[in-house]
């Protein structure tokens, strides 16, 4: 009896031991993913180890044509050969889903408020900002747009068609490690996201609106002195680049800063900004002009550093629609967004044209959806959009239409309406469909004509010609600049159309032979129409002017690498000499000294780059915190204005800004110089200690993240120079997120350099193969094969062929 | 015995739920001759199994996957990775398979009974 009793409760024991150790390590607990199928070497990560894929892939799947063959070369990067694009779009969708299958998902989920079903309460707050500020709407009506567009809805299709085939093979152990560790599994692709994917971009580049915070500023400082520090106008040297105000017609309305319009709305929404440096360089010279009678083009995109990196690098070959192209796609959508071949080229920075604006309008009540309208009540649509939080709860938002927008917030009677571009859909897919199939500059000025938004500086360069315009769709504003909340009681101050492209701001063989962009304004006073009050600073197209201006006819790879990893600073160049002189000659300590002979680099061993960019922006503060609040970001208002203040009182002329130093400018100036001044040093010295181990690249840091910021499948911090301002426009955790250079021609070649690898396999050796050339800036040359039998024969150089 | 667990759990596991060689451990526990034998040898063979697959996957991946995950689990070394999978393999087919063992006897002590 006892021993039945004692086996009784040692089974018992043992059994409750197995279960709650089973059940412990098969559930996630809080964040930690659940161990036990993690930790298996049967279904957990052990099963993630890289595939090498075959040297050279066939594709003869039902679903296409004719059969499609992918030639790998060594850096990972495919060269797919087809007969149709369309064969091609089917493929590429497989392989962008096999490499970047989580990134694909990750970079959609926000279009359609679904980041915190993924990842968590956490990103609740983002998903409830996507739906509330248009976006669903916005890839609903792009999707409706692109499905009646035969030929994009049949790529768009064909594309998702080949990332199904790949999602629907993978068995729950060969996930992509991201979703084991989340405890989720990967959904089958739609054409829909692919379009998500797009309007997330279009955020990224056209999304931002600092209206709110510059209107917070105009009620509380009055009109004068908000735009003294908020300029909608700007002088003439800084448009760069374009021949805006000559040659335009006259339009029906012309914007202007008439609009008298003050909000009256106090409590202004959280609006999530995408980061304000998002932005690119471009630049293309003619083999007119150049000695060796080849066209050179150029461009790096300035995105957030991740790991894998935001592009895809491959070449596409479709025998039979007569295209051979190589370039970058994002994973997720079927084309290229920077494509070259050996006779044609584009290039794109982005435009910041303003396509955002807000919009007071009066409710009849404080919950009523009845608001005045030209004088009429009318009623707002009310839609409750539904999405769902990880764990299992469901949440909505509201949302309610106006004739004059997306009602974003409400206070008392009063309610705060957004209205987006994107708002009312486009068709960005057709314009990136015909740039891949263009051939010249013509075929290109044709394709960006369905380039709506994201507004793009976009440079298409043939062997012959070069050209640049200011794609993208500009809101007609009747009254006022967009920078400030208006009136939404009455239609008078809503957009009247857009400029026709006849008109945008364009240079198309210019005589000088050479064409360049970096998000820099494009448009003059002369400029018939209001295209942003929020342009990046314009120092990179300066300084890339000033150097296409001098030695345009020299170029070459070698002068384009110089130039892409320029890391000279103007607004260092332009500022320091101001703040030292305004200084005074008081006794220096050695450091201030040396930044005196600095020559405004910012190389990554300059201690000199650490001291001016501590002092500036300590210097930045301690001149508008007093009378703006603390800060909102470091980007408002510009360091233009900063140096155009130091300009003034050191001129001793006039400048509208110079209210806000007070009776004596120059006198609070020196002492606003020299207080910061004195902290930077200390700040420095508490931080880093000696001078010499001030290195600008350890201060400023360079880091690439993993998409969700799992810590090891990102990067250690890297010691880089540049600075946003420079030509290389590094940031730290923000910058050259592609560079590439190409000779157009006969001695056609393309040299790339970018921080990421092309798998997104954390766990392949290539993951990150290119980061350390980057941070070096050294480039590779690609491999562009003329034909499908060029590139299987460079894959076997030695072997015999029979 | 402990290669009838190890090769079972080897063939098996590719097509089971992660937690299929728990049950091949608890079923073959009715076979075993002493509760500590059972967990031992379920024990050993799991360990194995798991360490020697997980470590095969790892080279594939030029050790890519023990230095990640040990530093986003904070493990000192990659190896313990590898060690860590095996212990967790290990002990849990132990515990079902002493498990297994214990039911086996109660069912005979049963069936003694009504004899």
């Amino acid at each position: 009896m006892s021993k039945t009793w004692k086996t009784l409760v040692a089974y018992n024991l043992c059994l409750f031991t197995a279960v709650i150790l089973t059940v412990g390590l098969g559930n996630s607990f809080s964040s930690l993913p659940a161990l036990g199928p993690l930790l298996s070497p049967f279904t957990g990560f052990w099963r993630n180890s890289p595939v090498r894929g075959k040297d050279v892939e066939k594709f003869d799947w039902s679903s296409l044509s004719a059969p499609v063959t992918v030639v790998w070369d060594k850096h990972s990067v495919p060269h797919v050969f087809g007969k149709t694009l369309q064969d091609v779009y089917q493929v590429q969708g497989f392989l962008h889903a096999r490499d970047r299958l989580f990134q694909m998902e990750l970079s959609t989920r926000p279009a359609f408020g679904r980041l915190s079903e993924m990842l968590g309460p956490k990103l609740e707050k983002y998903d409830r900002f996507f739906i509330k500020m248009g976006m669903r709407r916005s890839v609903e009506k792009t999707y409706e747009m692109v499905m009646a567009d035969p030929e994009v809805r049949a790529a768009v299709e064909s594309y998702t068609e080949g990332a199904n085939r790949y999602i629907r093979s993978l068995s729950a152990s060969r996930y992509p490690v991201e979703y084991k560790l989340l405890g989720q599994s990967p959904e089958l692709w739609t054409a829909k996201k692919s379009v998500g994917l797009l309007k997330v971009m279009t955020f990224r580049l056209a999304g931002r609106s600092y209206d709110l915070m510059v209107t917070k500023h105009l009620q509380k400082l009055g009109r004068k002195k908000a735009m003294s520090l908020f300029p909608g106008k700007f002088p003439a040297r800084w448009f760069a680049g374009y021949e805006a105000g000559r040659g335009y017609q006259k339009p029906e309305f012309r914007g202007s800063s008439t609009d008298e319009f003050t909000a009256s709305f106090q409590m202004f929404p959280e609006y999530l900004q995408p980061f304000a440096t998002n932005g690119s360089n471009n630049w293309a010279v003619s083999g007119r002009v150049t000695r060796d009678g080849q066209t050179y083009i150029a461009n790096d995109t300035h995105l957030k550093y991740s790991t894998p990196n935001v592009w895809y690098e491959q070449q596409l070959v479709a025998t039979d629609d007569n295209v051979n192209i190589y370039g970058a796609a994002f994973a997720g959508a079927p084309g290229l967004e920077i494509g070259i071949q050996p006779e044609f080229g584009w290039a794109v920075t982005n435009g910041n044209t303003d396509v955002a604006d807000w919009f007071e309008v009066e409710f009849e009540s404080e919950s009523s959806l009845r608001y005045l309208w030209n004088g009429d009540w009318k009623t707002a649509e009310k839609v409750d959009e539904e999405f769902l939080v990880k764990g299992g709860s469901s949440e909505s938002v509201e949302l309610l239409y106006t004739e004059a927008g997306l009602v974003m917030a409400r206070e008392g009677k009063l309610g705060l309406a957004l209205r987006w571009m994107p708002h009312e859909g486009s068709n960005e897919f057709r314009a990136f469909l015909e740039l891949v199939r263009s051939k010249d500059r013509k075929d290109c000025e044709k394709a960006i004509k369905h380039l709506w938004s994201p507004s793009q500086n976009v440079i298409c360069a043939d062997t012959e010609n070069v050209a640049i315009y200011h794609a993208g769709r500009v809101p007609i504003r009747p009254s006022g600049d967009g920078q400030f909340v208006k009136n939404g009681r009455v239609s008078d101050t809503q957009w009247k159309g857009f400029v026709p492209f006849e008109n945008i701001p364009k240079k198309v063989d210019p005589k000088q032979g050479y064409v360049f962009s970096a998000n820099a304004p494009v448009a003059s006073d002369k400029y018939p129409y209001f295209v942003t009050w929020d342009y990046n600073p314009p120092y990179r197209a300066l300084r890339i002017s000033e150097v296409l201006d001098k030695n345009a006819k020299d170029a070459s790879i070698e002068s384009f690498k110089a130039l892409q990893t320029d890391d000279l600073d103007l607004s260092a160049r332009e500022t320091l000499p101001l703040m030292l002189e305004l200084l005074g000659k008081e006794p220096l300590a050695d450091q201030v000294v040396a930044l005196k002979a600095w020559d405004h680099r910012t190389g990554a061993k300059s201690s000199e780059a650490s001291l001016f960019f501590a002092w500036r922006s300590l210097f930045r503060r301690a001149l508008f915190e007093p009378v703006l609040g603390p800060r909102e970001g470091n980007l408002y208002p510009k360091n233009m204005i900063v140096t155009q203040i130091l300009e003034a009182i050191s001129k001793g002329s006039r400048h509208p800004a110079l209210w806000i130093l007070g009776e004596s400018p120059k006198d609070k100036v020196k002492e606003l110089l020299r207080d910061s001044l004195e902290q930077a040093l200390a700040q420095l010295t508490d931080q880093y200690g000696d001078p010499k181990n001030w290195a600008w690249g350890e201060v400023q840091g360079t880091q690439i993240d993993h998409l969700i910021k799992l810590g090891p499948f990102g990067g250690d911090l890297t010691s880089m120079g540049g600075s946003v301002d420079s030509v290389n426009a590094n940031g730290g955790n923000h910058g050259p997120s592609w560079r590439h250079i190409a000779r157009l021609g006969e001695d056609f070649e393309v040299h790339v350099n970018y921080p990421g690898g092309q798998p997104g396999n954390p766990f392949d050796p290539d993951y990150r193969a290119f980061v350390k050339g980057w941070a070096e800036g050294s480039y590779r040359e690609v491999n562009f094969y003329r034909g499908l039998e060029q590139a299987l024969e460079s894959l076997a150089p030695t072997e015999e062929v029979k | 015995m402990i290669y009838a667990i190890g090769l079972l759990v080897l063939s098996l596991s590719w097509m089971l739920p992660w937690w299929g060689f728990a049950a091949i451990c608890f079923l073959l526990g009715h076979k075993m001759k002493s509760a500590f034998g059972a967990f031992a040898k379920a024990f050993v063979a799991v360990f194995c199994v798991w360490g020697i697959v997980a470590y095969i996957e790892n080279i594939q991946s030029q050790g890519f996957m023990a230095i990640k995950m040990s530093s986003m689990f904070s493990i000192p070394h990659p190896m313990l990775m590898i060690l860590l999978t095996a212990l967790v393999g290990g002990l849990l087919g132990g515990v079902w398979c002493a498990s297994g063992f214990y039911l086996h006897q109660l069912l005979l002590m049963r069936k003694q009974k009504r004899a």
